[in-house]
């Protein structure tokens, strides 16, 4: 069986925030350095909203509809969290194998009886979505690829007798078979539109002149060839706590038992041949429950790191009461990393790496993952924007530009995060700085270098348009200021440290 | 009777580990011969450095960073600890650092800074730390000393020159004065070694700060234009 969540990015959010079914609503990303529409509601569709269309252009048809970055990794996740509820009719529920999923497969093998038969089973799965205000198109067909395809492409909630497929099939668009869209698009210029169309001609033929995928979406839809999905599975969570009828007010005692307690769940934890990757602790007092949620760079079962990692974090974690009940849950495991050793010769790369990673879950530990970061340089011309700071431990973006060193050294080492107004007196009106105030003292410049222009962003709210220089003052000290080509303004951004 | 102690067999293979561990990643300015970055000969790992200069724009970062590539080893972090959160890490890698060794670490207050400093010296998974501190006590300082030695790593301590009165664990402290003599891509500025352990401090040269090339070299002193003979009738 297939349930398809049509626009399933704007059905999340919907569940999430009822508020945004008011107005017309559309999700954008940044795709070719442009941000365009990637998904939208029937309203804004109607409106003139396309998918693929710039923002600013949509902006521009429909200005009072509500426009929010798409989250795709975030859409996966929920699906996936559907994917668990529907386990309450079929243990085997798992998402459609696609880069950006709105399908679940369902196989329902020795469920439907429970129900009443195929048909009762079926309306109570439709049921149970409407109850959950889900917009859901269902079939139920002998292979997965034929219930995808009369899902997308078939009548609303189709159930297909079994051995009826081939004739419900043959009616379908050929983009029911889940094909890429070259393959469409070279089949269309041959004339071949409907499935049946393509059942007509010789087998053999297909693969050489239609790519091997089209034979294989074929023969799966028709069950001649086996299709699986992976089924999403609900682990048992690795949850250790203790309970006090009396709160306890003293920290060492509650570090203790962290203690103990981090030690039986990473007893469980190696039990499963893993390594504890993120953990999250409740510390429940009188008045509420205090969340802490720590994770390594690497899985690990260290308790010694992981007891560290505890205590850094809870030095600065302010109590409000006694503690009643102390828990802590596994949130997330992963594969240990085995290295042989060696007797003598030691690996220093490795050693150095190790140290690392501690280095870096300590300074997460207590100042937080947003002030342990690495740089990645981004395709973008304005200062401002051209470097990223993310999380160390934080994957790298697609999107990363090449570092050009050259670039770099006519770029100042300390860089302000917002340019600072500064007084200047130029040679000739738009002309370079001849004098400049900062922090209440006059200089006057020796020696500048420029003007280099950027102009950028107007894909953005406010765009740049800027005319950058190196300036020297007279007591040596070396700055970049720019004067904005919009206001006329002169601004400071930076200091050649 | 003879009483032998049975030592563990972790603890000899400890020792002969740290036996056959070469003495420093460090490349050794002095025995390879490279006299051509400033303080070449003063980068020592395990140790602190203090770099006194003005609070904007004087250079010093340039001329430390591009220093200290040259005698890097090749594995390991460079932490910078950026308090102000204006540090622009690109424009220190184009000095030559790797930029994908670059750990930036921006503590809200400074105390989380001193901290995040000492962790960062002890590391034996840093080769550098980097950071940018107004003022420090005394001990912390020590502190640093005591962490950078287990480390094995070098600190870079960029400091206002008033710090220059206060007491220092640091190996070696130079005095960065920018130059106003200045031509197309270069710079130039004054760096005077005011204090080397050992007490071979009060040397002074001008380095020239070529961000073309990305490169630093000493400017050679111009001969005084007046003859000798006249010079001596003089």
């Amino acid at each position: 069986m297939c349930t398809w969540f049509p626009r399933w990015p704007i059905q999340r959010l919907y569940a999430v925030q009822p508020a945004l079914r008011r107005q017309p609503l559309a999700l954008f990303a940044e795709s070719a350095q442009r941000l365009r529409i990637t998904a939208c509601c029937p309203q804004a569709e109607r409106c003139g909203v396309r998918v693929g269309q710039s923002l600013a252009d949509a902006k521009a048809m429909l200005s009072d509809a509500s426009y929010q970055p798409a989250t795709s990794e975030a859409d996966r996740t929920a699906l996936r969290e559907l994917a668990l509820e529907a386990q309450r009719f079929t243990p085997l529920v798992g998402l459609e194998d696609a880069a950006e999923p709105e399908s679940l497969f369902w196989d329902i093998s020795g469920c439907p009886h429970l129900w009443g038969g195929e048909r009762p089973f079926f309306q109570a799965v439709t049921d149970y979505w409407k109850s959950r205000r889900y917009t859901v198109r269902l079939a139920l067909a002998d292979t997965v690829g034929a219930a995808w395809a009369v899902a997308h492409y078939g009548p609303t909630a189709s159930l297909i007798p079994s051995g009826r497929e081939a004739a419900v099939l043959a009616n379908l668009p050929l983009a029911a078979l889940r094909l890429p869209k070259a393959t469409l698009s070279r089949l269309g210029a041959m004339g071949l539109h409907r499935i049946g169309d393509v059942q007509k001609l010789p087998r053999k033929s297909l693969p050489s002149r239609f790519g091997a995928e089209l034979l294989q979406r074929l023969d799966q839809a028709f069950g001649e060839q086996p299709e699986w999905f992976a089924a999403e599975r609900l682990q048992e969570p690795l949850v250790v706590s203790r309970t006090w009828d009396e709160p306890i007010t003293d920290q060492l005692a509650v570090a203790i038992v962290n203690r103990e307690l981090l030690h039986e769940l990473l007893a469980q934890v190696a039990q499963r041949s893993c390594g504890l990757h993120e953990v999250r602790g409740e510390f429940q007092t009188e008045t509420k429950t205090v969340p802490v949620e720590l994770h390594v760079t690497e899985p690990t079962l260290d308790e010694a790191h992981w007891n560290e990692l505890i205590a850094l974090r809870l030095e600065r974690q302010p109590w409000p009461g006694g503690v009643l009940r102390v828990t802590w849950m596994a949130l997330r495991l992963g594969v240990l990393h085995r290295q042989q050793g060696t007797l003598f010769a030691q690996d220093h790369a490795a050693d150095q790496s190790r140290a690392v990673h501690a280095l870096v879950d300590r300074l997460t530990s207590r100042l937080g993952a947003g002030a342990v970061l690495r740089v990645e340089i981004r395709p973008d011309p304005q200062p401002e924007q051209a470097v990223a700071l993310i999380p160390w431990h934080q994957p790298a973006a697609n999107e990363e530009a090449p570092f050009v060193a050259e670039q770099w050294r006519s770029r100042p080492m300390r860089l302000l995060p917002v340019p600072h107004p500064i007084e200047v007196m130029p040679v000739v009106p738009d002309g370079p700085p001849l004098r400049m105030s900062w922090e209440g003292r006059s200089y006057r410049v020796i020696h500048q270098q420029g003007p280099e222009r950027i102009e950028t962003g107007w894909w953005r709210t406010e765009d740049a348009r800027r005319d950058y220089y190196r300036v020297q003052w007279d007591d040596g000290t070396e700055v970049w200021a720019f004067r904005d080509r919009r206001s006329g303004g002169w601004f400071l951004h930076g200091f050649f440290d | 009777m003879a009483v032998t102690h049975a030592v563990p067999k972790s603890d000899v293979v400890a020792e002969l580990r740290r036996r056959l561990q070469p003495s420093s990643a460090y490349s050794d300015p002095r025995r390879d011969g490279d006299a051509s970055q400033p303080c070449a000969s003063l980068w020592r790992p395990g140790t602190i450095s203090e770099w006194l200069a003005p609070p904007y724009g004087s250079g010093a970062v340039t001329l430390a960073w591009r220093s200290l590539a040259e005698a890097l080893p090749s594995h390991g972090v460079c932490a910078l600890v950026d308090c102000s959160r204006c540090c622009l890490a690109p424009a220190i890698a184009a000095w030559g650092v790797d930029l994908q060794r670059l750990l930036v670490i921006r503590p809200t207050s400074s105390r989380e800074a001193w901290w995040a400093v000492e962790q960062s010296l002890r590391s034996r998974g840093v080769a550098a730390t980097c950071a940018w501190v107004e003022h420090a006590p005394e001990r912390m300082l020590r502190r640093w000393q005591l962490a950078a030695e287990v480390g094995g790593g070098v600190g870079l301590l960029f400091r206002p020159i008033a710090a220059r009165r206060e007491p220092s664990w640091a190996e070696f402290r130079v005095l960065v004065i920018p130059l106003t003599a200045t031509s197309g891509d270069a710079r130039r500025v004054r760096l005077e070694v005011v204090y080397r352990r050992g007490g071979l401090g009060g040397s002074a040269q001008e380095w020239e700060l070529d961000h073309a090339a990305g490169d630093v070299h000493v400017v050679s002193p111009v001969a005084d234009s007046t003859p000798l003979r006249r010079a001596a009738r003089a």
